[in-house]
């Protein structure tokens, strides 16, 4: 039979794509419904007697309050990250837009935070926030005659010293996200805005923050399933103590922890999964409402 | 993108009040950009001390001698030439083979029409919302399974198909014109040929962004290799300075800890000096890092 060129070209396509789609399912699928499978179960690290549970482990979950401790936590971080991020991102943003001439510098002086990997990063905080007298910190609070604080080591203390250096300095890509959308407003609006004002403070709360609103969508989107999915600075500095789980450290450690219960595990992080995906739609549903264009 | 980057829009104001606020935009962006690099510059200080030092309880600015030597003796007692290698090795073949996978599934989705073309791009589409967290688990023991644990290919095998990058390619072939791929057809060109000739040379910008971008991110990743790999010359460079602690028990510890964060840092930096506009493109193309 020949083939005709159309059929060829199924054909191409199917082969091209069957290798892929197959490693997917292994990895993706097969592991989805496995971790389904898992979270009706009681296993263990240790892979020994699978027996069936039903909707026990849901329930042990939704039932711990450790779970919603971790859950109180993630939602802390999320919501300091959103406001912190965003605000200095956008501020950024419109600064380096006014700057006439050394906006590449700048960029790059801003913007090189991103790469340093969530291990090294926490090794800078724990040196920033170090108990010792020497930690920068506790030598700015002693400016002022504070005695050392302990920062990682107090319930109430330790969340807030994770969270002051993203919090300040974890902007760079949303800014870069504002940067792209600011410089993609057509100058004719901000030059016909000035000859109507010389007031820029005006121009940028009626001109370009308007203009955004894709950018600011795109942004708290971003920050809400990033911060949701926060783990390295609590695994990696504080391990969890001291009021600092995440959920998914709390999904972490009962899969791998000393006291593995893998099913658990599983449960968890399935109702993190169905929050994450709640909280998704429910921002989108919400403020994706009469996004402005410039056409 | 460059283009955008370049143009911008630029404030008209009279010359005077014009340069108070340029002072004032540079000094506010000056203090972030300082606040951002002090820290690592004080570690850089203490990477450089001598080792015999005694905390003095103030703080130095300047480093008070250039004690290279702690480089040395931290690349040496944290084994971190084995981390690189194993880091270089996993995200090296990481990025290069599903490059290639996330090209041909990109392009076959983006330029193809065949039946469920749609139903296959939803589904896969649909699995970057699951968080990689919940086949936490699974995928651990689908490695122990296919034997692949304490060894860098379970960094490297289990998440070849890279569902973003395959939406990132697929995207950016709507870029190229279908007339010159049949015109290419027309010429007897075979699929293959096509390819390597047309959509390879074509896609290059986006393949330097999934480059950068995924070699970043599996360097930088520590999660999944502490889960998947156990003995110590396996580690990775992030899991090596995770677990360094040099046991003096006196100052040497935190010089030579210092040191040790600076080199695995280094060649970060030096690859975004490097490509730092690159880099930045990159991240507002996709918006994520």
């Amino acid at each position: 039979m020949k083939l005709t060129r159309r059929n060829k070209q199924i054909f191409s396509s199917y082969a091209f794509l069957s290798v892929p789609i197959i490693w997917w399912g292994m990895f993706f699928l097969v592991p989805f419904f496995m971790a389904l499978f898992f979270s009706f179960t009681n296993l263990k690290i240790s892979m020994d007697a699978i027996t069936k549970t039903g909707f026990f482990q849901y329930k042990s979950v939704l039932t711990d309050a450790d779970f919603w401790s971790a859950m109180r936590t993630t939602v802390i971080w999320t919501v300091a990250m959103m406001i912190g991020n965003n605000l200095f991102g956008v501020l950024m943003a419109i600064l380096l837009v006014r700057l006439s001439k050394g906006r590449r510098i700048f960029l790059a002086l801003l913007f090189w935070p991103t790469l340093v990997s969530a291990v090294v990063g926490s090794e800078i905080t724990k040196t920033v926030f170090s108990a010792d007298a020497t930690g920068l910190v506790n030598m700015l609070i002693g400016l002022f005659g504070a005695k050392p604080v302990a920062w990682f080591e107090r319930e109430g203390y330790a969340l807030f010293s994770l969270m002051v250096m993203p919090f300040l300095f974890g902007f760079s890509i949303k800014m870069i996200i504002y940067y792209t959308s600011v410089m993609s407003i057509p100058s004719s609006y901000f030059e016909a805005a000035r000859l109507e004002t010389g007031s820029y403070s005006k121009i940028v709360r009626h001109i370009t923050l308007p203009l955004i609103k894709n950018a600011f969508v795109l942004n708290i989107l971003l920050s809400l399933i990033d911060g949701l999915k926060v783990l390295g600075p609590m695994q990696l500095i504080t391990k969890g103590a001291n009021g600092t789980q995440s959920s998914i450290l709390y999904i972490y450690d009962y899969a791998f922890g000393t006291s593995s219960n893998m099913g658990k595990a599983a449960a968890a992080a399935f109702i993190v999964f169905a929050f994450i995906l709640l909280a998704s739609v429910g921002q989108l549903l919400i403020s994706g409402k009469g996004s402005e264009t410039y056409e | 993108m460059s283009e955008s980057v370049i143009k911008a829009p630029r404030p008209r104001v009279k010359s005077k009040t014009r340069l108070i606020s340029n002072i004032a935009v540079i000094t506010v962006l000056s203090v972030f950009a300082f606040c951002q690099i002090f820290p690592f510059w004080l570690q850089l200080v203490q990477a450089v001390r001598p080792q015999s030092y005694l905390p003095d309880g103030r703080m130095h600015l300047l480093p008070e001698s250039l004690n290279l030597k702690n480089f040395a003796d931290a690349l040496k007692l944290a084994d971190l030439g084995t981390g690189y290698v194993n880091s270089a090795i996993a995200a090296g073949a990481y990025t290069a083979l599903s490059l290639i996978i996330v090209l041909v599934c990109g392009y076959v989705l983006g330029k193809k029409s065949f039946p469920g073309k749609n139903i296959i791009f939803i589904c896969l589409m649909a699995t970057m919302m699951i968080p990689g967290e919940v086949l936490m688990v699974p995928n651990y023991m689908l490695v122990i399974r296919l034997g692949m644990f304490n060894k860098l290919g379970a960094l490297i095998f289990p998440g070849l198909v890279n569902i973003f990058g395959i939406f990132l390619v697929k995207q950016f072939m709507n870029t190229i014109p279908d007339v010159m791929l049949e015109a290419a057809e027309i010429d007897g060109a075979s699929e293959l040929r096509r390819l390597a000739r047309i959509v390879l040379p074509l896609s290059m910008p986006i393949i330097g962004t999934y480059f950068i971008l995924t070699f970043i991110a599996i360097w930088n990743d520590y999660l999944w290799p502490m889960i998947v790999l156990r003995t110590y010359e396996k580690f990775t460079l992030q899991l090596k300075i995770m677990t360094f602690s040099p046991m003096f028990a006196d100052s040497r510890d935190q010089v030579l800890r210092a040191a040790g964060l600076m080199i695995t840092l280094a060649p970060v930096i030096a690859v975004y000096l490097i490509f730092q506009r690159q880099f930045i493109e990159s991240v507002s193309v996709t918006g994520i890092k």
